[in-house]
C-alpha cells in the first residue's frame, strides 16, 4: 500500500504543535497518530514542527509555562512516545524511517558539543518517536556525556539488576530472580542510549572514567568479557581509583561465578586482590565490602563471608544493600547451622553403619563430609600440576595467593615472626608446594617468612629428629655426590645426558672437600660401597618411576662390569627395594636433584612416595607410618 | 631428605643444589639452608631461576632442622 500523501496545511503544522506540547484530548491525539503512520509528508512535518521547537527550547526562547510543559509533558509521556516508536518500527513502510532514527541518534549526543542549531534541524525531529531519550536529554541538562551516560544506565537497569555484585555508582535494584526470556536490562533504549553516550566518550577523550563507565554498562548487562576489557583500559590509565578496583573485582567475581570449576578458584582469587586493593585506597567503600563479602560467600569461605558481611554493615545499615546483606548474612547462619547438624548426623550414620560393619554405607557418610575438601584437592591438584608442567605462571600465581588465604591465614595468628613450619600434609596436601605459598598481605612466598619442613606424620618427625641427633657426631661430613652417570643409552633411548649435573655434583663434592663420582665413574657396584659410608648423599642423575610398582622405581647409574649378565648389584639400577634393603648407618641427608625423567606422565605428586620409598630412616616405625601414608 | 614434587631440568635445579649445599657445608641445618637457597634464587641474575617451578618442587621432608 502506498503512503497516502496529503497536503499539509498551517493548521496542521498548528496541531502538532498542540500535540507535542501534549494540549490535545486524546481522541485528536489518536486521530494524529494514526494519521503520523500512514502519511509519509505528516510525519516528515513532524519532524520539523520537532524541530523548531527543539530550537527554541535549546535557545531559550520559549515562555516559561511552554518549557515547563514540554519537560513535563515528554518525560509524562514516555508511555506513549514508546508506544508510537514501536508501532513505527512495526509498520512495514515505514522501515526506511526506523533506519534514519538508528542512524541519527548519535548525532543528537554530539549535537550538544556543537552549535545546536544546525544539527538539531535534521535530527531532532526524530527525537519524537525515540521519546525517552529526549526527556533524559532535556533531563541531563549540561552534565558530561560520562554522567549523563551514568544516569541513563541507571534509567536503563529501573528496579532490577542482573547480577549480584554491586556496581559503582548504580543506584540499588533487586536481583532479578527469575529469568525468563528478557536477558538484557529492563529499558532498553535507555542502554542503548548510555552506551552511545559513553562509547562517544570513550572515543573523545580516552580517559579512565570514559572507559569505567562503558564497563560499567557491559558489567550491568552481564557481558564480563567486554565489561573487563574496558576496566583494564581505564586502570591502566589511573590504576588508583578505589571505584574502579571494585567494579573490577565484581567482575572477576562474576566470571567465576560463570564459570566451571577449573577456572573458578582464579577468578575468584583475582576479585579478591582487586577488592582488598579497593579498600586499601578507601577504606570506607561500600561496594568493595559488599562485593569482598559475595566473594568469600562464593569460595565458600563462610565463616570470612559471615565477617565481611557484618562488616559491609558497619559502613552501611540503612541503605536497601544494607537490607540485602542482612538477608544474606541470616541465610549463611542458617546454613551454618543446618551444615553442623547435617555433620553430625553424617557422623552418627557413619558410626552406626561402622558398628553394624555395614562398610558400604560408612563409606558413603564418610565420602559426603568430605566433599568440600575435594574442592580443595582439585585446587591444590591444578596448582601443583600448572607449577610442575611450567604452564601458565599468572594462573599459578592467583592459586598461590588463593591456597594461603585458604591453608596458612586461618593460622597465621598462631605463628611467630621466625618460626620453623613443620608440615604435617595430609592426602592431596602431600604434593603442594607450601614454600611457594604467596600471602595476599605481603605478596611474599611462604619461604621468604619461614623455615619449611615436611613429615608424613608427628611420629616420622620425631623419628627422623632423633635419628639425626643419634648420627651426629663430631668432625666434618663425608658426602657421596653422583652426577651424571654413564646409565644404558639402548635402555632409556628417551633420556638426556645431564652435563648440568656432572658440574652441579663437581661443585657439591667441593663444599664437603671431597671427590664427586662422575660418568662411567658412577656405576651401581661403587655407589653401594660409598653409600654406607656416607653422612651426606647426593644424586644428580635420572630417576625413574615406575607407577606401578613404586619399589621397583630406579635411580640410573653406570655398569662396573659388562653389561650382559650383571648381576641386580651391577645392573645400573638403583632400585628402591635395594636402597631399602640396605645398611646406611650414617646417613643424616639424601638429596635427590636432577631427576628429569623425560618421560610424558600426568603429575600425581610423586614425590611423596620417592621419598618414602627412597630412603627409609632405619626404622620400622618410619617404614609402617610410611606405608599407610601412601595407602591413604 | 630432600626432593622435588616434579621433575626440573638440571640446569634450573644445579645453582639451587650448589647453593643449598655451601650453606650446609657452613653448618646451617638443612631446611634452613634449602630456605635460603631457594632466596637466593628469588634474587637471582637468571630471571629463568626466580619462577617457582625451578625452586618450589624441592621440600625438606623427615625430621627437626638439626640435620
Amino acid at each position: 500500500m502506498l503512503p497516502r500523501r496529503l497536503a499539509v496545511t498551517t493548521d496542521d503544522k498548528n496541531r502538532l504543535r498542540q500535540y507535542l506540547l501534549g494540549e490535545l484530548s486524546d481522541a485528536d491525539e489518536a486521530q494524529v497518530e494514526v494519521r503520523l503512520l500512514s502519511d509519509e509528508a505528516y510525519f516528515e512535518e513532524l519532524e520539523m514542527v520537532e524541530s523548531e521547537l527543539m530550537d527554541e527550547y535549546v535557545q531559550d526562547k520559549v515562555s516559561e509555562d511552554e518549557r515547563a510543559t514540554i519537560e513535563s509533558r515528554l518525560l509524562r509521556n514516555k508511555h506513549q512516545q514508546q508506544k508510537l516508536a514501536f508501532a513505527g518500527t512495526l509498520d512495514a513502510e515505514s522501515e526506511a524511517r526506523a533506519a534514519a532514527k538508528a542512524k541519527v541518534v548519535p548525532l543528537v549526543v554530539r549535537a550538544r558539543k556543537a552549535a545546536f542549531s544546525p544539527y538539531l534541524k535534521t535530527a531532532a525531529g526524530v527525537i519524537v518517536a525515540v521519546g525517552l531519550l529526549f526527556g533524559l536529554w532535556l533531563l541531563l541538562g549540561r552534565k558530561s556525556d560520562v554522567e549523563r551516560g551514568m544516569i541513563a544506565l541507571n534509567q536503563a537497569q529501573g528496579n532490577e539488576r542482573l547480577i549480584q555484585s554491586r556496581i559503582s555508582q548504580l543506584n540499588y535494584a533487586e536481583v532479578r530472580s527469575f529469568r525468563g526470556n528478557q536477558t538484557g536490562l529492563q529499558d532498553s533504549e535507555a542502554r542503548n542510549y548510555s552506551e552511545r553516550l559513553l562509547l562517544d566518550a570513550v572515543h573523545q577523550k580516552q580517559d579512565a572514567a570514559s572507559y569505567h563507565a562503558l564497563g560499567r554498562l557491559y558489567l550491568a548487562e552481564r557481558n564480563f568479557a567486554r565489561a573487563r576489557e574496558q576496566f583494564e583500559k581505564a586502570l591502566q590509565k589511573d590504576p588508583n581509583d578505589p571505584q574502579l578496583q571494585s567494579d573490577m573485582g565484581a567482575t572477576l567475581l562474576e566470571l567465576g561465578q560463570t564459570s566451571d570449576d577449573g577456572q573458578r578458584p582464579r577468578y575468584l582469587a583475582e576479585s579478591l586482590q582487586y577488592l582488598d586493593r579497593a579498600l586499601e585506597l578507601n577504606s570506607s567503600l561500600p561496594e568493595a565490602f559488599f562485593n569482598r563479602a559475595l566473594v568469600y560467600q562464593a569460595m565458600p569461605l563462610l565463616p570470612q563471608a559471615k565477617e565481611a558481611w557484618r562488616r559491609y554493615l558497619q559502613t552501611d545499615s540503612t541503605s536497601p544493600w544494607a537490607r540485602e546483606a542482612e538477608r544474606n548474612l541470616k541465610t549463611l547462619e542458617e546454613q551454618e547451622q543446618k551444615g553442623q547438624s547435617k555433620r553430625a548426623d553424617l557422623q552418627q550414620s557413619y558410626l552406626a553403619a561402622y558398628h553394624a560393619k555395614d562398610r558400604e554405607a560408612a563409606w558413603t557418610a564418610l565420602k559426603q563430609s568430605r566433599s568440600r575438601a575435594a574442592v580443595l584437592n582439585q585446587e591444590i591438584l591444578s596448582y601443583a600440576t600448572n607449577l610442575a608442567h611450567h604452564d601458565d605462571a599468572a594462573a599459578a600465581n592467583y592459586s598461590a595467593v588463593n591456597l594461603y588465604r585458604i591453608l596458612i591465614q586461618p593460622v597465621e595468628q598462631y605463628i611467630g615472626a621466625a618460626d620453623e613450619l613443620c608440615i604435617v600434609p595430609d592426602k592431596t596436601l602431600s604434593s603442594l608446594p607450601f614454600g611457594a605459598l604467596r600471602s595476599p598481605e605481603t605478596g611474599k612466598f611462604l619461604i621468604e617468612e619461614h623455615c619449611v619442613i615436611v613429615s608424613p606424620s608427628v611420629n616420622v618427625f620425631m623419628e627422623c629428629t632423633r635419628e639425626a641427633v643419634r648420627k651426629q657426631h663430631a668432625g666434618s661430613e663425608s658426602v657421596l655426590s653422583v652426577g651424571n652417570p654413564d646409565f644404558s643409552r639402548p635402555s632409556f633411548p628417551n633420556l638426556a645426558d645431564l652435563p648440568a649435573a656432572a658440574r652441579e655434583a663437581e661443585q657439591v663434592a667441593a663444599s664437603y672437600k671431597s671427590q664427586p663420582l662422575l660418568g662411567p665413574k658412577a656405576n651401581e657396584l661403587q655407589v653401594r660401597a660409598r653409600m654406607s659410608q656416607a653422612d651426606v648423599i647426593h644424586f644428580a642423575a635420572h630417576y625413574v618411576v615406575d607407577p606401578q610398582s613404586p619399589m621397583k622405581s630406579a635411580l640410573l647409574l653406570s655398569q662396573a662390569g659388562s653389561r650382559a649378565h650383571a648381576s641386580h648389584q651391577d645392573d645400573g639400577l638403583l632400585q628402591a627395594y635395594e636402597i631399602y634393603s640396605m645398611k646406611l648407618p650414617r646417613t643424616r641427608l639424601a638429596v635427590l636433584s636432577a631427576c628429569q625423567t623425560g618421560l610424558e606422565r600426568s603429575y600425581q605428586g610423586e614425590g611423596l612416595e620417592l621419598l618414602v620409598l627412597l630412603f627409609p630412616l632405619r626404622s620400622r616405625l618410619w617404614l609402617r607410618v610410611c606405608g599407610r601414608s601412601i595407602r591413604i | 631428605m630432600v626432593a622435588s614434587l616434579w621433575p626440573v631440568d638440571s640446569d634450573l635445579t644445579a645453582p639451587l643444589m650448589i647453593k643449598f649445599h655451601e650453606y650446609r657445608s657452613h653448618g646451617l641445618p638443612s631446611a634452613e639452608a634449602l630456605r635460603k637457597a631457594q632466596r637466593d634464587m628469588l634474587a637471582a641474575a637468571d630471571e629463568r631461576l626466580h619462577q617457582p617451578y625451578a625452586w618450589a618442587g624441592f621440600m625438606v621432608y623427615g625430621g627437626h632442622a638439626s640435620f
